[in-house]
């Protein structure tokens, strides 16, 4: 079936429009959560601790589990399905979660 | 356990990136003769294992560090972070409803990801707290090695893996080499001659 030219230049100007729209927007909102969040960690010392340790155990879990994964997929012993990367943050929240909670539990 | 200090931190971080390169070289090409699924499993995960000990390196250097350095360690881990899961939650929508072609593999890319916006945000907070993070002095690895150094590593690692990348994975790893050993030479040549203009002006 052939596009008519005029559907295809409609196409070829609104769809990059709005995936830059869909790209762009979260990105924004996204710097102003992090800076609340960077503050609010540092709001005491022993609270600047605790966050520490568990930001630095979320980094190294997701770190090396990430690493092994795509070593793993690089050799097809794992597959790779595109979607793999919506985990990442999932993953992190949840690290995050656990280590805070058992940083915090080790100061009490 | 007692202190590392920063030469002995930098001599290991060294040591690890060299055993790294070692085994991408030396033992992860030997994955796709073996045939046994323990054995292949436990060659694929062979770079782990240096990684590891970086990691180990870093959280040690973290938790010997006084209450600035800790903060500016928090900022730095916490907006690297924060990026890295802003960008793979978009990513992943873009990869999944296929507007960018990309497959699993890229999750290799998440652990160099959060180094660098570590590293950048940590010497962005470093410097507006008045640290100095050069680390160019006479007693430790001076900067343009380490930055040849990691031109080594992604060129090691980029023909490694050329048969399995597509073409723009590769491309991408050859840049990044390519960009690196650019600025390894650009601060080396920016070394040498301010060490040759510092070497005239003591000449009577």
């Amino acid at each position: 079936m052939t596009r008519n030219p005029l559907t295809a230049r409609y196409l070829r100007e609104f769809v990059p429009a709005l995936g830059g729209y869909i790209v762009v927007l979260p990105v924004l909102p996204m710097w102003s959560v992090m800076r609340a969040t960077v503050r609010h960690m540092l709001r005491q010392e022993m609270q600047q601790r605790i966050e520490l340790q568990a930001v630095a155990v979320t980094c190294a879990v997701v770190g090396i589990l990430t690493f092994s994964v795509g070593f793993l997929q690089n050799v097809k012993l794992l597959p790779s399905p595109p979607w793999l990367m919506l985990w990442v943050l999932p993953v992190m929240i949840g690290s995050y979660g656990v280590a805070r909670a058992l940083v915090t539990r080790r100061y009490r | 356990m007692r202190r590392l200090s920063d030469k002995q931190y930098q001599r290991q971080s060294m040591l690890a990136m060299a055993a790294y390169v070692g085994v991408m070289l030396g033992v992860w090409p030997l994955v796709r003769t073996v045939t046994g699924l323990p054995l292949k499993v436990l060659l694929a995960l062979a770079p782990v294992l240096p990684m590891l000990y970086m990691i180990w390196l870093m959280a040690r250097r973290i938790r010997d560090s006084d209450e600035l350095e800790q903060r500016t360690h928090l900022i730095a881990l916490g907006a690297a972070t924060g990026l890295v899961g802003a960008l793979s939650i978009i990513g992943g929508f873009l990869a999944s409803a296929q507007v960018w072609r990309v497959d699993g593999t890229i999750l290799i890319w998440v652990f160099p990801a959060l180094m660098a916006g570590y590293g950048i945000t940590r010497w962005w907070v470093a410097s507006r707290y008045g640290m100095s993070l050069s680390c160019d002095d006479e007693s430790r690895v001076p900067l343009y090695q380490r930055f040849l150094l990691l031109a080594l590593t992604f060129g090691v690692v980029a023909w490694c893996f050329r048969r399995s990348l597509d073409d723009r994975s590769l491309g991408t790893l050859c840049g990044i080499a390519a960009s690196f050993a650019v600025l390894g030479l650009m601060i080396g040549i920016a070394r040498w001659r301010r060490r040759k203009h510092r070497h005239g002006e003591d000449l009577p």
